[in-house]
């Protein structure tokens, strides 16, 4: 690497401009997915080299839609550019929208960054009968303006030697100045003559922010000495209209940059068939059946059968049981056969011929095609629809329609979508999705067991739906009741739908695998250790025959205690002993069953994480709720269905 | 009038906003609307969804009930 001059490129936008397109564009295959410290949100990273001197790591922020932040995510966006030192920070936005947009880019001058403001998807302009002039533009704003059209590759080269030139600063600004009304740039002035500090921002644009209270901004100058006197001035003005007065200002100096630059010439029409399926998706009953065709070909057939299905039965019997296991078995057999030290490793429950046969092959082919059928409705815009359909049903319980990502991704891995439930707005809303997620959702390697057991029966499998959904539901209405706290109002933007990019789904599906090889898969060799402790010292026998007896309650055999047991350790573990159970059950047991362990405590992978989250106490309060609850219910279902004569 | 109570397809602008909740108005101009903006109501239910400048927002009662608009 010796002899690159290296440097530092911020990607920062709305959500849904093409961001992520661009920055694979321009980052090549030396991509990496992180989480901004102390939060879940993914930053992408990636390398490129210009030449034989220059190496630039461009970095993907998430979207951000002015330094008033409101989510998580775009409060990390707002931490690297307050932190980050970038060498050139690249301005992405929606060319046709650039009225809405342009606000920011001024925002971002102001604030002293070196900004390119990227005027992408710049082909759909023509669509829409709309000319930008690019060169008055950037003549005007004085920092460089350029096109690009990122699905296509078009417009790169012309930015990256512009991204050169700036890093290189031998590109000259000559930015231009944002006019504010009298008695705001009157306020702006008192703060910038009490403001002694560095900071990586312009003075100008840390006093606008502390005009509007900004709690970030107010932090940073806690150590100044003319702390007291800024906050009286902060204090004694009408932040909340401030705020206001300030976000139309930036529209109004937009506006006015942009009346010389913009022709209109026609109107759009969209294709009938994109229009329709537009409509189609986000109309009530259209994004209803939307939901069964996704719930049907995407969980049922392509998780279901692909990944519990074909994948797991090759991972599973050809190559674990076909000929790992009798290796392994074989292997520690010779070692320390016949000594309990056998059983830690090989044998029924060893850490390789369990542990990692179930996190391996029965675990990591479901989360696998689960993981991309997730990314492939995100990146198709799809999620969001979801979101909008779901949001006033979801209000009934709490929440609202962005808890829709943390609830679907549940069905994927409980735990990846407890910690997700970090991006939701309010603390009320994260305990109420924590508490359904450990409740009521299964994870798809669950969901993989139970459909196998009920899948053969259309109304066995909606018996358990149904009793599921009632759970789900009823302890919705409760939490939404008594847990403290307000709602938090929801707005989304709606993306066109699109085709999934590859990169985009490619990059998802695997960073996520990643997150859950390295947490995940580790908890299962711990478990199978673990259970080689319990059942030596024989501590497992006496919890199997403790909950034996509501197992028994439910009219269930004993067997099941053991079943419930190891459905804590994994919740698929259990589920598969059920699977093993079957052909001496009941169909009613079966039903019950398969209930009682959905709702029974989450695996203990989730349940540290709900401690992580939520703190001890919550997450042991939810924890002793619901191994009571479980049970009951199962009690309660045995009767109705024996009532019904299932 | 509340942007709540219009009618579908139907272009309003925007008179003013509500000032009672930061966090409510911190959204509302983080969508582009501000007094003076034009939007087009596109659809009530399942939520309102609004089209302002060539973007498309999904807002809920409570946001809708906070931005107050005129007919042109």
């Amino acid at each position: 690497m010796t002899g690159y001059k290296k440097y530092k490129v911020l990607l920062v936008g709305n959500p849904n401009v093409g961001k992520s397109a661009l920055f694979y564009r321009l980052s090549g295959k030396y991509v990496s997915v992180s989480n901004y410290p102390g939060t879940t949100v993914d930053i992408t990273t990636g390398r490129s080299r210009v030449g034989v001197h220059h190496e630039i790591e461009f970095i993907d922020t998430p979207g951000f839609y002015n330094f008033m932040t409101i989510t998580e995510e775009e409060r990390v966006t707002k931490k690297l550019l307050l932190e980050a030192s970038p060498d050139v920070v690249l301005h992405v936005i929606d060319a046709k929208n650039i009225e809405r947009m342009l606000p920011l880019t001024l925002q971002l001058i102001d604030a002293g960054f070196p900004v390119i403001l990227v005027l992408n998807m710049f082909d759909e302009l023509k669509h829409r009968g709309i000319e930008i002039n690019i060169a008055h533009l950037e003549h005007d704003l004085g920092i460089p303006v350029v096109s690009t059209v990122a699905t296509k590759g078009i417009g790169l080269e012309n930015l990256v030697s512009r991204i050169i030139s700036v890093c290189e600063k031998r590109y000259n600004f000559q930015k231009c100045s944002v006019e504010h009304p009298d008695n705001i740039e009157k306020l702006i002035e008192n703060i910038n003559d009490l403001l002694n500090g560095d900071y990586k921002l312009s003075k100008k644009m840390m006093a606008t922010l502390l005009l509007q209270n900004d709690p970030d901004v107010c932090e940073m100058i806690i150590d100044e000495k003319n702390y007291e006197l800024i906050k009286n001035i902060v204090e004694n003005n009408d932040f909340n209209k401030l705020r206001l007065d300030i976000a139309k200002s930036y529209h109004e100096n937009s506006k006015n940059f942009l009346s010389e630059h913009i022709i209109r010439k026609g109107t759009y029409t969209e294709s009938s068939f994109k229009y329709l399926l537009d409509k189609i998706t986000m109309h009530p009953i259209g994004g209803l059946i939307g939901v069964i065709l996704i719930l049907y070909f995407g969980f049922y057939k392509f998780v279901g059968g692909i990944g519990a299905g074909i994948l797991v039965d090759f991972i599973e019997s050809e190559i674990f049981e076909g000929y790992i296991n009798p290796q392994v078995d074989k292997f520690f057999d010779s070692l320390m056969g016949g000594t309990i030290f056998f059983d830690l490793f090989a044998g029924e429950y060893g850490i390789i011929t369990l542990g990692l046969r179930y996190g391996i092959a029965i675990v990591l082919p479901v989360v696998f095609t689960f993981f991309l059928l997730f990314a492939i409705l995100e990146d198709s815009g799809y999620l969001v629809r979801l979101s909008m359909l779901l949001d006033k049903f979801l209000k009934k319980i709490g929440l609202s329609g962005r808890s829709v990502i943390p609830l679907v991704l549940g069905l994927g891995c409980g735990t990846m979508a407890t910690v997700v439930t970090r991006t939701l707005e309010t603390i009320r809303e994260r305990y109420i999705v924590t508490f359904l997620l450990a409740l009521t959702i299964p994870c798809s390697a669950q969901l993989g067991v139970i459909l196998g057991l009920l899948g053969g029966s259309f109304i066995h499998l909606m018996v358990w739906f149904v009793a599921i959904l009632i759970v789900f539901l009823f302890a919705g209405a409760v939490l939404n009741r008594y847990v403290k706290g307000n709602q938090a109002s929801f707005f989304m933007e709606i993306p066109p739908l699109r085709m999934p990019i590859l990169g985009n789904v490619v990059v998802k599906t695997l960073s996520r695998l990643k997150w859950y090889a390295f947490e995940v898969i580790p908890i299962f060799i711990y478990i199978s250790a673990l259970i080689w402790v319990g059942k030596i010292t024989k501590i497992f026998d006496v919890l199997v025959w403790l909950l034996s007896y509501p197992a028994r309650w439910a009219g269930l055999p004993d067997k099941m205690g053991e079943i419930f047991l190891y459905g804590f350790f994994r919740r698929d573990f259990g589920a598969a002993g059920l699977y093993d159970l079957q052909s001496s059950l009941t169909v009613t047991q079966i039903i019950v069953s398969a209930v009682v362990l959905t709702l029974f405590v989450p695996c203990v992978a989730q349940f540290s994480v709900m401690i992580k989250e939520r703190g001890m106490k919550d997450a042991v309060l939810i924890f002793l709720f619901i191994i009571p609850f479980a049970f009951m219910y199962g009690i309660v279902l045995n009767y109705v269905l024996k009532f019904w004569g299932v | 009038m509340k942007l709540l109570d219009c009618k579908e397809d139907n272009v309003y602008i925007v008179e003013s906003l509500e000032q009672t909740d930061k966090d409510a108005l911190n959204k509302i101009s983080a969508m582009g609307i501000l007094p003076g903006t034009e939007v087009i109501l596109l659809q009530k239910k399942p939520m309102l969804v609004f089209q302002v400048y060539n973007s498309r927002f999904a807002i809920d009662d409570y946001l809708g009930g906070m931005i107050n608009v005129r007919t042109i």
